[in-house]
């Protein structure tokens, strides 16, 4: 062993990824970016819905992964992190709320 | 067809992802610059870190660099940063807003520039089967050339507070904070390099998510601008990615050090 490693990294349990994951993101990116193009490029409300679904889709996006990665922990049993996606996820909407206020 | 914002998200979010720093810490400046108000520039730098976060995504989920457990664990400080600073931006002057962009060109400038080499050594009892990040721990492998790196984040409390500030300018700024968030993971908490820029990358979406949000319900997103900013985004990061190893990244990020530090001085002397 050399360097900063430890033997912790030697010990632990690998955790498997989520399979399909990286097949939603990059759905979701050509759909983003479709929605980008149309919403850049059409005015009216064509061009305004597309653009705001367009940063619906990328905002979702990275709380989508935390919402899978979370379940994924609580699944199998790796708690404490479970309750550290969960407590990301409150952060980010109590923002929204006190910003509704 | 907002041209410039699209134009400046092409070539700010390709120079950007060669030089490893991402497009919105230059993007956010130079919007500045040409007239545009920082409080509506800052929701646009924000929509260029998401856009270039999610299509970095796949790539770095298939080569298992991202430790998701690091991501997250961290990003509850960095996002509720983020949530403050956008808040807080709401209620601050265009001048104080300003001050705080030149502060991070310049802080991005100087942290881009010193960024260091390779700290973890490779293991001969490490091999593919082991790649990827541990359960119930902060740690994991991954693989660099032909070898097999372990490692395990140190000094958490440190990074915490470094992953906060970052999302706190993130939030003020609309910068994503990675030039923050990478040396952080790096140098203070002893994570390998590839390892924390992909992880950076991940959650740099997440605090950006929390950041637009805000601004969002603050009614301070201009749609038709957003989607120029994203499909421009998309775009020039995607070259960016392409172009990176055909070229030498230390002499890029140098390159981008001395343009964030004279981005930094001209927004001082226009203040």
């Amino acid at each position: 062993m050399t360097g900063d490693n430890t033997q912790s990294a030697y010990d632990a349990v690998l955790d498997e990824p989520v399979p399909w994951m990286a097949m939603v993101l990059r759905i979701s990116v050509l759909l983003a970016v479709a929605l980008a193009v149309a919403g850049a490029v059409m005015d009216g409300d064509f061009g305004r819905f597309s653009a705001g679904a367009c940063v619906v889709v990328i905002v979702a996006l990275p709380l989508l992964r935390v919402v899978v990665q979370g379940l994924h922990w609580a699944r199998i049993r790796d708690l404490r992190f479970a309750l550290a996606a969960a407590g990301l996820l409150a952060v980010v909407a109590t923002g929204a709320i006190i910003a509704s206020l | 067809m907002k041209w410039t914002e699209f134009l400046f998200a092409i070539a700010t979010s390709l120079v950007g992802a060669v030089g490893g720093l991402g497009g919105a810490v230059l993007l956010v400046p130079l919007l500045v610059l040409t007239g545009m108000p920082a409080r509506s520039a800052a929701p646009l730098g924000l929509v260029s870190v998401a856009a270039g976060s999610a299509s970095a995504g796949a790539r770095q989920l298939k080569g298992g660099v991202v430790n998701h457990r690091l991501g997250i664990s961290t990003e509850l400080f960095a996002s509720t940063g983020a949530v403050i600073g956008a808040l807080a931006s709401g209620l601050a002057s265009d001048r104080f807003l300003k001050g705080v962009l030149a502060v991070v060109a310049l802080a991005a400038g100087v942290l881009g520039g010193r960024r260091k080499g390779i700290r973890n050594m490779p293991s001969a009892e490490r091999g593919a089967h082991h790649v990827g990040e541990h359960v119930g721990t902060l740690s994991g492998v991954y693989q660099l050339g032909d070898g097999f790196v372990p490692y395990e984040a140190k000094r958490l409390r440190a990074g915490a507070a470094l992953f906060g500030l970052s999302g706190l300018l993130a939030g003020l700024a609309g910068a994503s904070g990675g030039f923050i968030k990478t040396p952080a993971t790096s140098e203070v908490m002893h994570v390998p390099v590839r390892v924390a820029a992909a992880t950076t990358t991940f959650t740099i979406g997440i605090t950006s998510a929390a950041g637009l949000i805000v601004f969002a319900l603050q009614g301070r997103l201009d749609l038709p601008a957003c989607a120029a900013v994203c499909a421009g985004s998309i775009v020039g990061g995607t070259a960016g990615a392409a172009v990176q190893s055909r070229l030498a990244p230390p002499q890029v990020r140098q390159f981008l050090s001395i343009v964030l530090v004279v981005i930094s001085i001209v927004l001082v002397v226009r203040l």
